[in-house]
């Protein structure tokens, strides 16, 4: 199952909506799209809305944990939010938490 | 460089035009040797940036594998945690079943005692039977010796004629009265012997009782034996999974350790790439042609290190 990404640059915050699921086959196509924005310079803070996001594979914690760490190379901080129950106890159980905000 | 690289972008022009006033002549030979150098060093700029790459998606691959490890560490914690509070409930059931064993076997216990103090009061009630068994027989035997001494009286009645007619009566009456108590007496002896006969069939039934009650004690008392060894046994297994718990808690800190130091090694692979290319911009500076093209590429590098 794939995962459908849409970007919105607002100045210094950009806000990216996923939906689907997010595992080792749609994770390249995430990082795809996010690319653009991190070479952004304009853009700080950027935001991912998981509230599409139906399940996530505990590896792709590693891919958002690696792209926590670019994104701070750039001087960018990211944050995630709304992601469901289930998603959420699975970012904690990766450490995920302890990299990035997540709400 | 180094001194570039600190210096304020504002200065940048500045410097950049004193350098050009001062800046020594090439020779051709020295362009040659610059355009040798710039190249090589693009050259391992390139293949440093494709190890670099090839370092970034390992690390990427690292950090999923780590990732992965994490929850499934953090998942197997929470079984652990879960069969520790399972067997920590199993563990109290049992206790509490060995408890009601032990009850049981001390009421069995009490039972036994009970049966065996009744069995000694039919013992003693069928001896009393016999003790009443000896004076209906006394009482039989009296009872002869009278009818006895009814037939002395009436053999002596007759002698006596007219005048030993009423004594005669009398031992006639006598003789009556020692057969009515004969046959009660027989009759009292006959139930007694019945009432014996139930009394040891009973005291058969009550050593059964007595022995099955003893079997009961005995089943009972293995019982809160094994059901100790299963206590014991749960106990262990609970300690072990404990213990296991902490290792798994042990491998979830190493495997958070790792996730940090692959994080640095990205921080540090980002940093490699800003000096990359830093470097690649200097060289390909270096690159065009005469002096100015040398002065451009400081210039370049100052700007790509600020």
């Amino acid at each position: 199952m794939s995962i459908s990404v849409s970007v919105q640059a607002n100045g210094p915050q950009a806000s990216v909506t996923l939906r689907g699921t997010l595992d080792s086959m749609s994770q390249a196509m995430l990082k795809q799209q996010l690319e653009p924005v991190l070479a952004n310079g304009s853009v700080s803070q950027i935001r991912l809305d998981f509230s599409g996001v139906q399940s996530m594979e505990a590896a792709s914690a590693g891919m958002l944990m690696m792209l926590s760490h670019t994104a701070k190379a750039r001087n960018k901080a990211i944050g995630i939010v709304n992601a469901n129950a289930a998603v959420l106890a699975l970012m904690h159980k990766a450490n995920l938490g302890k990299v990035l905000s997540i709400q | 460089m180094d001194g570039m690289a600190m210096a304020p972008r504002a200065d940048g022009a500045a410097a950049f035009e004193e350098r050009r006033e001062q800046a020594p002549r090439a020779t051709g030979t020295d362009h040659s040797r610059l355009d040798f150098l710039s190249a090589r060093v693009l050259e391992e700029c390139g293949h440093i940036r494709k190890a670099g790459a090839t370092l970034s998606d390992t690390l990427e691959s690292m950090m999923m594998e780590a990732c992965a490890l994490s929850v499934s560490t953090a998942e197997t914690s929470d079984f652990l945690q879960r069969s520790r509070t399972s067997g920590e409930a199993l563990l109290g059931r049992t206790r509490e079943m060995a408890g009601l064993a032990d009850a049981a076997r001390s009421q069995a216990e009490m039972a036994r005692g009970r049966a065996a103090e009744g069995a000694r009061s039919i013992d003693a009630l069928a001896q009393t039977f016999g003790t009443i068994g000896d004076f209906l027989k006394g009482i039989t035997k009296i009872s002869q010796q009278t009818n006895l001494l009814s037939l002395n009286a009436r053999i002596e009645a007759a002698r006596a004629g007219a005048h030993g007619a009423g004594f005669a009566v009398i031992a006639q009456e006598v003789k009556a009265l020692a057969g009515e108590a004969g046959t009660l007496s027989a009759n009292i002896e006959g139930r007694l012997k019945e009432l014996l006969a139930a009394t040891r069939s009973a005291q058969a039934d009550f050593a059964a009782i007595v022995e099955a009650v003893h079997q009961a004690t005995a089943t009972l008392a293995d019982l809160v034996t094994r059901q100790h060894g299963v206590a014991e046994t749960i106990g262990q297994e609970c300690r072990q999974t404990e213990e296991a718990a902490g290792m798994v808690g042990d491998v979830s800190d190493r495997v958070t350790r790792m996730q940090s130091a692959m994080a640095e090694t990205g921080e540090a692979y980002a940093s490699l790439t800003r000096s990359l290319d830093t470097l690649t911009v200097s060289a390909e500076g270096v690159t065009r042609t005469g002096d100015a093209g040398l002065l451009d590429a400081q210039v370049q590098t100052q700007k790509a290190v600020l």
